[in-house]
């Protein structure tokens, strides 16, 4: 089975694809390991020099929705390209596509992944495999409940005609329901993920609990670490996941659980301190201070964020304004927006 | 050893109709698998229903954690899909190898027998509400509504006498202790959003994907009536037990009270189950049943009384006591005894999630996770706690 590995990033978070590749080519070196550039090209981010094969946004041609860079800002765009990518990694030839969301370390081989993806159309790893305990567990059971059953980090797909038609179906809610809004059901690409077992009968479920571990199950995996090796559950612990996790403050855990320092994690904060070194191998901090190349109209000004909504809800009717980062021209977006709504743009000063 | 496979349903005296309805059709197609209601102990509905057999579950026999502050908490709705749970565990207790619940509010009209055998076959069976066939760009409406209300319908489940089984069930009894309302902005939807996580929790689940079993108002499209035999069907499946939620039979023109303006008669197909349900309700008395008082309304009143009163205090206390302070220079009155105690508990989010909320959101948050387990239980079950009456204040509109 030809399997290509996948993930996304922006320029400013390519250090983290970076650390992807290096922890998966220690194990997998055989696999080619793809990168989707959710950005506009950037000299600091040469395709010639990078450890995977960076992807164009471009390149992805006319199966993403156009403008789609515009609807959305920088975390909305890189998750809702998810399901672009491994369609168009499918389409050009692979039989199977396994996607690694950005922020994780591959500590072992993926060959129990791999294998259950030969048998499953749909491969998904759950957020919790059991319930979890303590005096929060109910909090974090509600907090799963609203951001996605599965995980958005690990998930694979095999070629067949139930997968694309999930893979179709999928980006068609990306390109126009890819944001936060969990007060509204709304987390980004992943709580569509809830609907694959409605809708795949070949979906595989990964209960492995060394694979996708992340702050939301590491009270439940029990890490150890046993002769220099990682351990889940007493299982190897083959793939880590680092959601929130920033360089800058190496103490905390994610920045979705401010309170929770790694030096509480036990055994795990010894992960935590090789993913540190790995990103500073990588570059973090050079990659950090990278502008995000589509945050400004084209005369240097912010894009505000209800703009890119409103540009996304006129549908066909945006059409008329042409290239909306462009604002020089009299019937531009911008000059429109300038014109009929004001407010937005006296509200980010 | 009894029988092996039970049903069983859960229904404020008010739905008795529904439930002799759903027996005398379950009976049709299943003579050989006891019937079992909970009828919230009320004793003269339970009387109702002996002459059909139905083996009536008295309260006791469920083993309610927490049943004072569930009774103060919840209302009939509420209350009835809070037991859910605990209905299947009884019977499980009891030696059927299978527990089947169903909603009072459906009508069997074709054999289970395959997907019974199917439900035997694993721990634990569910029904979701959308499948593969009707994911098209027009319903993205429907799965926003679904992203609230749950993956999976809470109307009919099967759990078979496996650990798995039972530990989820009695997981899912204690979440619903507590948490058996609407607040989906929250991620609470009733019973039924807690099932989402069953696929995580239960490795044996079994999705049931027969478009004839628990249809609803979902899959009224593909409903259609054989031309020679008369059965209704599903995308060509024959529809076997139909779940006419949100139907009021009231209002008898409209199929679900969750798409107001949906008419009977604008599907003619369909018209005729929705008018053949309502003459078998009539018949089985739903002009007396549907007039049966909820047998803990007093007590269920009294608690939303003093809710509202404690809402309105803690709105009212801090504006009084600016006033106070801006005559008097100093502090004076205090909400603190009525506010909320204990810690202000963040939320853990994943992936973006973040904890912003206002104060009041956090607080108002911070006073409904107080319920969260691990306080210690009363030692008697009637002993009334200021934590019971907690609830939910916001009922945002109703999905499913």
């Amino acid at each position: 089975m030809n399997i290509a590995i996948a993930s996304i990033a922006s320029n400013r978070r390519m250090a983290l694809a970076r650390s992807t590749a290096v922890s998966l080519s220690l194990h997998h070196p055989e696999l080619p390991f793809f990168v989707l550039q959710a950005d506009a090209p950037h000299a600091a981010v040469d395709p010639a020099r990078e450890p995977f094969r960076l992807l164009s946004y471009a390149g992805l041609g006319a199966a993403v929705p156009q403008w789609l860079h515009f609807h959305y800002g920088e975390q909305e765009l890189t998750y809702a390209l998810t399901p672009f990518l491994l369609r168009h990694l499918l389409e050009t030839g692979f039989d199977a596509v396994l996607f690694l969301k950005q922020e994780t370390m591959v500590l072992g081989r993926l060959d129990p992944l791999l294998e259950m993806l030969a048998r499953h159309s749909v491969v998904l790893t759950p957020h919790l495999l059991e319930p979890p305990r303590g005096r929060q567990a109910r909090l974090r059971e509600l907090n799963v409940l609203r951001a996605g059953i599965f995980n958005g980090g690990v998930v694979g797909f095999r070629r067949t005609a139930e997968s694309l038609a999930l893979l179709d179906w999928w980006a068609r809610r990306c390109a126009c329901l890819c944001r936060l809004d969990v007060e509204n059901g709304l987390h980004f690409e992943q709580r569509w993920l809830d609907f694959f077992p409605s809708l795949a009968p070949g979906l595989g479920i990964v209960r492995d609990p060394g694979i996708n571990v992340g702050h939301w199950n590491l009270p439940e995996r029990r890490i150890e670490i046993r002769n220099g090796q990682i351990l889940a559950c007493g299982l190897p612990c083959r793939i880590f996941r680092f959601s929130g996790y920033d360089p800058a403050r190496p103490g905390t855990v994610s920045r979705y659980r401010p309170d929770w320092q790694v030096a509480d994690t036990g055994p795990a904060a010894e992960v935590f301190r090789r993913y540190q070194a790995l990103l500073e191998q990588c570059g973090w901090r050079e990659c950090a201070g990278l502008p995000y190349g589509w945050d400004l109209f084209d005369n240097g000004e912010p894009i505000p964020l209800p703009a890119r909504r409103l540009h996304s809800a006129l549908g066909e009717a945006a059409a008329q304004f042409g290239d909306p980062f462009a604002a020089g021209a009299p019937g531009s977006y911008y000059s429109w927006l300038r014109k009929n709504h004001p407010r937005l743009f006296r509200e980010l000063r | 050893m009894a029988e092996p496979i039970a049903f069983v349903t859960a229904a404020a005296p008010n739905y008795l109709a529904q439930v002799r309805v759903l027996c005398v059709s379950l009976g049709r197609f299943h003579p050989e698998s006891p019937f079992y209601a909970f009828l919230a102990g009320d004793e003269a509905a339970e009387r109702a229903v002996r002459d059909l057999g139905v083996r009536v579950l008295p309260l006791r026999d469920l083993r309610l954690r927490g049943l004072a502050g569930m009774l103060l908490r919840y209302g009939p709705k509420e209350f009835c899909a809070a037991v859910k749970p605990a209905l299947m565990l009884a019977l499980l207790r009891m030696g059927h190898s299978c527990a089947v619940f169903i909603d009072p509010d459906m009508l069997a009209l074709d054999s289970l027998a395959d997907c019974l055998a199917e439900a035997s076959a694993h721990a634990l069976t569910v029904t979701p509400h959308l499948d593969p066939d009707c994911t098209d760009g027009r319903e993205a409406a429907f799965e926003r509504s679904l992203l609230l209300a749950g993956m999976f319908n809470g109307g009919f489940l099967a759990a078979t006498n496996r650990t798995e089984a039972t530990g989820f069930l009695e997981w899912w009894q204690e979440r619903l202790r507590t948490a058996c309302y609407e607040d989906v902005g929250r991620g609470i939807h009733f019973d039924q959003r807690w099932l989402d996580l069953a696929p995580g929790y239960v490795a044996d689940l079994h999705i049931l994907r027969d478009p004839g079993i628990n249809a609803a108002y979902w899959r009224l499209p593909w409903v259609r009536r054989g031309s020679s035999s008369g059965r209704y069907l599903v995308r060509g499946l024959p529809l076997r037990l139909f779940h006419f939620s949100g139907y009021n039979p009231a209002r008898p023109g409209e199929i679900t009270r969750f798409r107001p303006g949906w008419l009977v008669e604008s599907l003619p197909q369909a018209a005729e189950l929705f008018r053949h349900y309502r003459q078998r309700l009539l018949e089985e008395g739903w002009n007396e049943h549907s007039c049966r008082p909820w047998p803990w309304g007093e007590l269920w009143r009294l608690a939303c009384g003093f809710r509202s009163v404690r809402r309105e205090l803690r709105l009212l206390l801090p504006r009084l006591r600016r006033r106070w302070e801006a005559r008097t220079g100093g502090p004076g009155l205090s909400a603190a005894p009525l506010a909320a105690s204990g810690g202000d508990q963040q939320g853990l989010p994943l992936e973006g999630l973040r904890p912003e909320e206002n104060g009041d959101q956090r607080q108002q948050r911070s006073q409904r996770d107080q319920d969260d387990p691990g306080q210690p239980e009363p030692r008697h079950d009637l002993r009334i706690r200021m934590q019971d009456m907690r609830v939910s204040h916001r009922t945002p509109p109703s999905a499913i």
